[in-house]
């Protein structure tokens, strides 16, 4: 084991929900776009989270985001005859997401974080104690 | 020699390694809060270390206190989450602060320890 391997795990895991965080802003943002360059309304992304391989000396480990996925629930359905992406129903499809429910993972990401940031610190200041026995 | 691999350094380094192993435990299992179906683990070393020191307080033995190696183990009560996740947050934070504490304490005792070795080597001039 590395005396710094404990920093990269928490490392990893403030990447990780940096990313978390950067793909509900981007939900949140295109919460009512229903036009996208593959066409159709925007789908809500979701990061994949897994565990990261450890190397069986003791490795790095932590946590890895395994891709973006979209997500594949059908678009909401808002009744706006004059949108003008309404289909002939007067339907305007709009994007598969709930800002509120997004909200809720924001701030799960945002204590992850701030968590993951703390046991950085913890770490971090064992170390430089076990380096002032050199002084 | 003896005065630096007697059984007390082998005591201090075996438990600074085992709580620096705990530390990293615990970021590894606070890293990964939010991946379904992760099972925390965590680090046991003390009582190995109390075995070994028992089993005798003589120079000899501090091979056998040096040889104890801290081990991971899943001992949680299950998953807590619907995800499958068993990470409890509070007690991570509980058990990184501990550990933590007790790192400083082992630290201050080594470099005391050492500061005496100094003090002798130098017949009380080294400071």
């Amino acid at each position: 084991m590395s005396l710094f391997g404990g920093l990269r795990v928490s490392a990893s895991a403030l990447s990780m929900e940096r990313l978390r965080m950067n793909v509900i802003a981007e939900n949140i943002a295109n919460a009512e776009t229903t036009r996208t360059a593959a066409g159709g309304p925007y789908r809500r992304k979701e990061v994949v989270v897994t565990q990261a391989p450890g190397d069986p000396r003791g490795g790095d480990g932590g946590v890895q985001a395994a891709g973006v996925v979209q997500d594949q629930s059908p678009p909401r359905l808002q009744y706006d005859p004059s949108h003008p992406d309404a289909n002939a129903n007067g339907y305007v499809a709009m994007p598969n997401l709930d800002v509120p429910l997004e909200m809720v993972d924001l701030m799960s990401a945002t204590r992850a974080y701030e968590l993951n940031a703390s046991a950085f610190a913890a770490q971090k200041q064992s170390q430089e104690r076990i380096l002032e026995l050199l002084a | 020699l003896g005065y630096v691999t007697d059984v007390t350094s082998a005591a201090l380094q075996t438990a600074l390694t085992g709580q620096a192993a705990r530390q990293r435990a615990c970021a590894e299992n606070l890293a990964n809060v939010d991946t379904p179906g992760y099972t925390p683990h965590r680090i046991v070393f003390e009582e190995q270390l109390r075995a070994a020191l028992d089993a005798g307080s003589r120079e000899s033995d501090a091979e056998s206190v040096r040889a104890v190696r801290p081990l991971a183990t899943t001992d949680s009560p299950g998953p807590l989450r619907r995800d499958g996740n068993g990470v409890d947050v509070e007690q991570e934070m509980v058990n990184l602060s501990e550990s933590q504490l007790q790192y400083a304490a082992l630290t201050k005792l080594l470099a005391h320890k050492y500061q005496m070795l100094k003090s002798v080597a130098t017949e009380g001039a080294g400071r």
